[in-house]
């Protein structure tokens, strides 16, 4: 809920999706349950805007990318591009406006194509577009993404990480498409050289008007690129709030111990929220905040009965039942709440 | 405990050490004249980003450079005076596991995954020591005890597979404590896990220091993690150390500019949303380095010596040495 564009159909909206692996059934043994990736996922994501996903693995941030994208099929729920429903959609158009770049450049580039040949099969196959046409859109990406015109006849090995990420980026911009799905394109790249992408992430999409769905398991990266965040547990969303507002006055306690646990470049042994460990059973359905063993403010409550998100102070979401008394405990004193 | 430099009370003494990769005729100089001390019990960390040297630093130390196409062209490696770069396979086979023991960063290929995790520690212990099978199985529940798995006993009997990313590395460091070494090496160790799961193992890492007495080499490309960790800093860029200084000295004063700007292109917590500082360009090319500063081309306070002259790590008092002509210069 971004406030003021409440009338425009948002770029990407999800509704009550729900993905389930069916797991591998043992000899002599009972069916499993299902895996629960992706629950009752919802949320919407407006035009020229950055919504960061963030989690642990196993959290379920990749599989509601790849629900978005049509990898996964869901149980459950429907993902919208611009108000149309993505199973409506034909394939060729749904190419052209929804695009995707994944951690690995390098696997997910044709390690025997040119980035010359990587970038004209969208521009043919999608666009339609004939060789001199493509010659000069080929030039103008490679300059949009910052990489020199004679880099379009090499191939990926001979670039570096970050160069390879670029022309990843290069190949989702091809068609045009005006939403990017960003499967942690940063986390596999140096610290320098993330900088660079993370800045040119963010001209792209001043300069085009992209919108953006970023998933990262770095917080700092996130806070840095995005307007918005939700934060996943388990499959769902336990916690939704404007970017400037999630870093700062977190409820979720899952969400206190994620900020927590980040390094600072502060010397010295922090104090950190301390959870007793999780229990390492991930699948199925179970009574109760999937959150509780591990939280250190956990009640009788929590153990019987599954919180729903709910917005709890205007524009911020979260699913636990005691958000609300852990409300002014942000303001400073959450040191007292240790045990 | 900062600043053992002449090396002579030192557990660990790495003086001009030279690794260099030949490959299709051409040089690569991945370690190019280091000098490195540990003192016993000090916790201190190599930092650099990818091909910076810190990884074949390591190996160096362990003697464990492919060769070919790798050698160590020069140098000595001195546990407490003893050169390992000369001694025999029995020896370092001895030392390996024993008084140096290492965790990589992805336990997944360290551990065997045919093997139960008991086995494989006890297999550790009867390597090193005449422990019977059962003393060592006795031994084996108590490391991973110390490193806080919940339930060794039934632990010992589970594979890798079984165990969560965080827990194998657990069963990782379990076994390089196997035989009491004097000396840790880390390598990236937290890199592959999730950000409560390293902050458990850091937790665990600074416990069992504060314990044991051992010392640690740490090596990171992650600033944040240094920060908790380490006693002293050794930045590495290009096959070179370019700055060295207690931790708090390095965050707050640094000295070489790659230093500088690596801190200021780190995305942190509490920042917002703005454009980053970026470095420029790229690294050198191992086999290509330029006859002045390997930072020089990339570099915000560059000069004309820079590019014309090989830079020396300078001493700068209180421990902080920096490989740079201008020394703290801002742009």
């Amino acid at each position: 809920m971004s406030g003021s564009q409440q009338a425009a159909v948002p770029a990407l909206a999800v509704e009550g999706l729900d993905v389930h692996y069916r797991t591998r059934r043992r000899l002599l043994q009972p069916a499993p349950p299902a895996l629960h990736a992706v629950q009752n996922v919802s949320f919407t994501l407006d035009r020229g805007r950055t919504l960061g996903v963030v989690g642990e693995s196993g959290c379920g941030k990749s599989t509601l990318a790849k629900a978005i994208i049509g990898l996964v099929d869901p149980s459950a729920g429907s993902v919208r591009l611009d108000g149309r429903e993505t199973k409506d959609i034909d394939r060729m158009a749904f190419a052209r406006s929804l695009q995707f770049v994944f951690q690995d450049p390098y696997s997910s580039l044709n390690p025997r194509r040119t980035v010359r040949e990587t970038l004209e099969a969208p521009l043919r196959h999608l666009l339609g577009l004939d060789a001199s046409a493509r010659k000069g859109r080929i030039t103008e990406l490679l300059d949009l993404v910052g990489l020199r015109p004679e880099f379009a006849s090499r191939y990926p090995h001979e670039f570096s990480g970050g160069q390879r990420q670029r022309v990843g980026i290069a190949r989702a911009l091809a068609t045009d498409a005006r939403l990017l799905i960003l499967d942690e394109p940063v986390s596999a790249l140096d610290v320098s050289v993330q900088a660079q992408v993370l800045n040119l992430l963010r001209s792209l999409q001043q300069d085009l008007g992209l919108t953006y769905l970023f998933i990262a398991h770095d917080l700092a990266v996130v806070e840095n690129l995005c307007d918005d965040v939700v934060v996943m547990y388990r499959g769902r969303i336990v916690e939704r709030a404007a970017s400037a507002r999630l870093f700062s006055e977190s409820l979720h306690p899952y969400t206190r111990t994620l900020l927590a646990a980040v390094p600072e470049l502060t010397v010295g042994r922090r104090n950190r929220e301390r959870m007793p460990r999780a229990s390492s059973d991930a699948t199925g359905t179970w009574e109760g905040c999937a959150f509780e063993p591990r939280c250190i403010h956990a009640t009788d409550r929590c153990r019987t009965e599954t919180p729903g998100l709910r917005e709890v102070r205007p524009g911020h979401l979260v699913a636990c039942h005691i958000a609300e008394e852990l409300a002014p405990a942000t303001s400073g004193s959450s040191q007292e709440e240790h045990r | 405990m900062v600043g053992a430099i002449d090396g002579s009370d030192a557990l660990l003494s790495v003086r001009d050490l030279r690794t260099h990769f030949t490959v299709e005729g051409r040089t690569f100089r991945a370690v190019d004249g280091l000098d490195l001390d540990i003192a016993p019990g000090e916790a201190v960390a190599l930092v650099g980003e990818s091909g910076s040297g810190k990884t074949v630093t390591a190996m160096s130390v362990l003697q464990l450079i492919p060769d070919p196409p790798g050698r160590i062209v020069s140098g000595t490696v001195r546990l407490d005076g003893e050169d390992l770069v000369v001694a025999d396979a029995r020896r370092l086979r001895d030392v390996r596991g024993g008084r140096i023991a290492c965790v990589f960063q992805d336990p997944q290929t360290t551990l065997n995954p045919v093997l139960r995790v008991g086995t494989q520690i006890v297999e550790m212990l009867r390597a090193h020591g005449d422990l019977s099978r059962r003393a060592a199985r006795e031994r084996a529940r108590e490391l991973l005890e110390a490193v806080r798995i919940p339930d060794p006993q039934r632990r010992l009997d589970e594979y890798p597979h079984q165990l969560s990313g965080g827990m194998r590395q657990r069963v990782v460091i379990a076994m390089a404590l196997a035989n009491d070494p004097d000396l840790l090496i880390a390598d990236e160790p937290t890199t592959a896990l999730d950000v409560t799961v390293q902050a458990e193992i850091l937790d665990l890492l600074i416990e069992l220091r504060e314990r044991t007495g051992m010392a640690l080499l740490f090596i990171t490309h992650d600033l944040g993690v240094v920060a908790e960790l380490c006693d002293r800093v050794v930045v590495m860029y290009a096959g070179r150390v370019v700055e060295e200084a207690p931790t708090a000295a390095l965050f707050a004063d640094p000295k070489h500019p790659y230093t500088r700007q690596l801190i200021g292109c780190t995305p942190t917590l509490g920042a917002g949303r703005r454009d980053l500082a970026t470095i420029p360009g790229l690294p050198p090319a191992l086999d290509d380095l330029p006859p002045g500063c390997a930072f020089a081309p990339r570099c915000d306070v560059v000069e004309e010596r820079c590019h014309a002259e090989q830079v020396a790590l300078n001493d700068l008092g209180s421990g902080h040495q920096a490989r740079c002509l201008r020394p703290g210069a801002r742009p």
